[in-house]
C-alpha cells in the first residue's frame, strides 16, 4: 500500500467525523432530558403507561384515527381508564406550547396533524357541541 | 435420505392440504360490528322547510336562494367548521327552489349528501379516501383525499364542496371535534358523524346538528334498521321521495311532501 501512514490516518479522521455527535456532547445531552423541562401534565393517568406513551403515542394516533375515522369508534376503554378518541381529549390535561410543540422542536419533528386538526395553540375561539 | 420423488409429492401434498384449508375457510362470516347494527336515515318535512325559508327571504329581503341561512345551516357550518366565503359557497345544506310553472306555489328542498346506497363518488374515488361506512353513511377520510374532484363530477345531488382557500382565513370560531382541513380537500355532510358516533356509544339517541336545532322539527333523523325508530315509521305510513330515483343510487334521505 502507498503512503501507508496517511491513508490510515485519513481513515481514522473519517471515523472520528463520523462519530462527531458523540464525543462533542461526550454523552451529556440525552433525549430525555426534555421531560424535565415540558409542563406538568394536569390528570393522573395517561391513556396508556407513561413511559410507553412518551415513546409510542404517534402509534396511539394513527390507531385511534383508523378507530374513528373509519370504524366509527368514538369511545375506547384502556387499561387506565374510559377515553374520547379524538385529540381534544389530549388537550384535556396537556398543554400544546410547552409540552407538545416543545418536545416536537427539541426532537426536530414535523407532525402535520396541525394543518387540519386543532389544537389550543391556534388563535381560535372554540365552540363546543354536546 | 428421502427421495426427490417422495419430496416432491409431500410439498404438493402439504401445499395443497393449505389451499383447501384456506379456500374452506374464505366464506366465514366475520364477527358482526358495531355499525352494521345501524342505518341511518333522514326525511324531510319539504312543507316545513319552504315555509321557513320563503320566510326568512320574504323578512330579510333576500332574492337569491344561496344567500339564505337559517338556523339548519348556521349551526352546520358552526358545527364543522365550514368556513364562510363571499367567494365560494362551502356549506353542506344547499336549498333548491322548485316551481312547476311561473306563477305556481314554490317547493324548497334542502340537498345535502343523500348518502346513497350505491355512491357513484366512493366507486370513482382513486385512494379510496371516499366510503361507505357499515352504517351507510359515506364518509371521506380527509387523510387520504388528494382533491381530484372526481367525486364531485361523479355526485348527481352536487352535494359535494372543494375548499379552494385555506379555511383559517375565513373562521372565526372553530369546533375542536370536527375537523378544521386544509385546502385542496373535499368536504361535504357525514350526518355529523363525530357527533352521532359519539352520542351512539354514550347510549343516547344520536342526532346530527340541524335535525337538533331545526324550529319546525321539519328533520328526522334515525335508524331504519329499528323497525320502531321514527325515520321507519314515517316510511312506512306516509308517501316519501327519494331525489333522482331513476338513477338508482337509492338515497337514504327521503323527502315527505304531502304532510301528515
Amino acid at each position: 500500500m502507498y503512503h501507508k501512514p496517511y491513508v490510515i490516518l485519513g481513515i481514522l479522521a473519517f471515523l472520528a467525523l463520523l462519530a462527531m455527535p458523540y464525543w462533542v456532547t461526550a454523552g451529556n445531552i440525552k433525549y430525555e432530558d426534555i421531560h424535565k423541562e415540558l409542563a406538568k401534565p394536569k390528570g393522573v393517568n395517561c391513556v396508556e403507561n407513561v413511559k410507553w406513551m412518551a415513546a409510542n403515542h404517534m402509534e396511539l394516533l394513527n390507531k385511534w384515527r383508523e378507530m374513528a375515522v373509519r370504524q366509527g369508534i368514538r369511545i375506547t376503554h384502556t387499561e387506565t381508564g374510559t377515553y374520547n378518541v379524538s385529540l381534544t381529549e389530549c388537550w384535556k390535561c396537556h398543554d400544546y406550547n410547552h409540552f407538545c410543540k416543545k418536545c416536537h422542536e427539541f426532537m426536530d419533528v414535523r407532525p402535520v396533524c396541525w394543518e387540519c386538526h386543532y389544537n389550543p395553540g391556534m388563535p381560535f375561539k372554540t365552540v363546543h357541541f354536546k | 435420505m428421502i427421495s426427490r420423488r417422495k419430496f416432491l409429492v409431500l410439498v404438493t401434498a402439504s401445499a395443497a392440504t393449505i389451499a383447501t384449508g384456506k379456500a374452506l375457510s374464505f366464506g366465514e362470516k366475520r364477527t358482526e360490528s358495531e355499525l352494521s347494527k345501524y342505518k341511518w336515515a333522514m326525511v324531510i318535512d319539504v312543507d316545513k322547510c319552504t315555509k321557513c325559508v320563503l320566510d326568512i327571504m320574504k323578512k330579510e329581503g333576500i332574492d337569491d336562494i344561496e344567500k339564505v341561512r337559517p338556523p339548519c345551516i348556521k349551526a352546520c357550518d358552526l358545527a364543522n367548521n365550514v368556513p364562510q366565503s363571499d367567494k365560494y359557497y362551502y356549506s353542506f345544506i344547499r336549498f333548491y327552489m322548485v316551481k312547476e310553472t311561473e306563477d305556481a306555489k314554490p317547493l324548497v328542498f334542502p340537498v345535502m349528501c343523500q348518502e346513497c346506497e350505491h355512491p357513484a363518488c366512493v366507486e370513482v374515488c382513486l385512494t379510496k379516501a371516499s366510503y361507505k361506512r357499515e352504517d351507510g353513511i359515506i364518509v371521506i377520510d380527509l387523510h387520504r383525499c388528494i382533491g381530484c374532484r372526481y367525486c364531485m363530477i361523479a355526485c348527481p345531488y352536487n352535494a359535494r364542496r372543494f375548499l379552494w382557500e385555506p379555511p383559517e382565513e375565513h373562521l372565526k370560531v372553530v369546533n375542536p371535534e370536527a375537523p378544521i382541513r386544509k385546502h385542496g380537500v373535499v368536504m361535504k355532510c357525514e350526518f355529523c358523524d363525530w357527533k352521532i358516533d359519539k352520542e351512539r356509544s354514550e347510549g343516547k339517541e344520536p342526532k346530527p346538528v340541524c335535525v337538533e336545532v331545526c324550529p319546525h322539527k321539519a328533520l328526522v333523523f334515525g335508524n331504519l334498521k329499528d323497525p320502531n325508530s321514527e325515520v321507519s315509521k314515517i316510511i312506512k305510513t306516509s308517501k316519501v321521495l327519494t331525489l333522482r330515483a331513476y338513477l338508482g343510487t337509492n338515497p337514504k334521505v327521503k323527502y315527505k311532501l304531502w304532510g301528515d
